[in-house]
């Protein structure tokens, strides 16, 4: 599309549905990364005590992330073992 | 029991302080002890939008801070009779405000008033964590525009995990959706996102549509809220908006263009 017929379109494709688009799209990633934020620490907790279960491990040798990648999303549990387990 | 109604956005310049102002004289002129607080400390505007910066003595962050008496910083507003204004300090100390002093000033206010209307700053940082904390119901203040929408959601997000009713797992914050500087005929022409558009994305309950108009300047120049000014159409859509708040059930205004004169079409078309 050039850069006149861009600035020209009108109501069907006017800039607008654009706006609604992108929105939808960028409103819905942030809220759940919001939701992921408010979560983690409590899960970090819990897989925590289920670990401490088998081994003896540390707070600080567990880290969990979250990502958000377009519609999907992984979870990234990383959990530092000791040496003579 | 005072309700406190924060008047919120995230975004600047979206017309937070033009709404308090009418929101909160509306509510008074249908009879409610209403006062309204600045809370953009450091950047003072509502008592200019009032009309009162002269009368200015003391502000918030004085009473807080113990020199002065909330009864000697309290404004009477010389117009609306149950409403006054407390205005913010011009104070560079951002951190001049604390949770532990606010809420003592509004447990003083609510033995005096119905309604305690708080007219956030811009921004999701201290002050305006400071002005959402106790609200029991939020004003969202956007405009159609990308940014106002998505820094309005934002706001929603703080609004359900860092006040006080999210804090304290109480009912959360009643939120409603203040949609203004609409501007119908973009709309009509497909480049402003329209009503159905913010509400669908930000998925609250629409309390008033208040169009762009050249009227509220007129009337920020005066000092006189655009709600005593009945004839124009934003006066009209904050006249809605405080009947709508106080449970009046009346059918949007300001969403259509303004219908054209028959030579205001023969120009259009020749245009
Ligand atoms: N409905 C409206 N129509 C036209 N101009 C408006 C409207 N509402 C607000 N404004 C203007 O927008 C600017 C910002 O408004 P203000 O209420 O100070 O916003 P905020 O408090 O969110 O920063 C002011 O110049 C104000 O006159
Ligand atoms: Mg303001």
């Amino acid at each position: 599309m050039s850069l006149l017929q861009f600035f020209k379109s009108s109501k069907s494709g006017g800039s607008a549905s654009v706006a609604k688009e992108r929105l939808q799209i960028l409103v819905a990633h942030e809220r759940l990364n919001r939701s992921g934020h408010d979560f983690l620490p409590a899960m970090k907790q819990d897989i925590l005590r289920v670990v401490e279960k088998y081994f003896q491990v540390a707070d600080n040798t567990i880290s969990v992330r979250l990502d958000t990648d377009g519609d999907c999303s992984t979870l990234e549990v990383n959990v530092q073992l000791p040496e003579n387990s | 029991m005072a309700r406190i109604i924060v008047v919120t956005s995230g975004k600047g310049g979206v017309g937070k302080t033009t709404t308090s102002a009418s929101f909160a004289t509306g509510l008074a002129m249908k009879g409610h002890r209403t006062v309204v607080i600045d809370f953009d400390v450091g950047l003072r505007n509502l008592d200019l939008i009032m009309g009162c910066e002269r009368r200015v003595v003391y502000d918030l962050v004085n009473v807080i801070n113990g020199e002065a008496a909330l009864h000697q910083a309290l404004i009477k507003d010389k117009h609306t009779e149950n409403l006054s204004v407390l205005p913010a300090s011009q104070t560079r100390d951002k951190e001049a405000l604390t949770l532990e002093g606010i809420e003592a000033v509004f447990d003083e206010l609510a033995k005096d008033f119905e309604y305690i209307i708080c007219d956030s700053p811009a921004g999701i940082e201290h002050g305006a964590l400071m002005a959402l904390y106790f609200a029991d119901e939020a004003i969202i203040t956007t405009n159609p525009e990308v940014s106002s929408v998505r820094d309005s959601d934002r706001i929603l997000g703080i609004l359900q995990s860092k006040s006080r009713r999210a804090e304290k797992k109480l009912d959360p914050v009643k939120e409603h959706l203040l949609l203004t500087r609409y501007n119908p005929t973009r709309v009509e022409m497909g480049d402003m996102l329209n009503v159905e558009d913010v509400q669908e994305i930000l998925a609250i309950p629409l309390l008033a549509v208040v169009p762009e108009s050249k009227d509220v300047l007129k009337a920020s120049n005066h000092g006189i809220p655009v709600i005593h000014q009945q004839t124009t159409d934003a006066g009209q859509a904050y006249n809605d908006m405080v009947a709508r708040f106080l449970g009046a059930e009346l059918p949007h205004r300001f969403i259509e263009p303004p219908k054209k004169g028959f030579f205001q079409k023969v120009f259009r078309s020749r245009a």
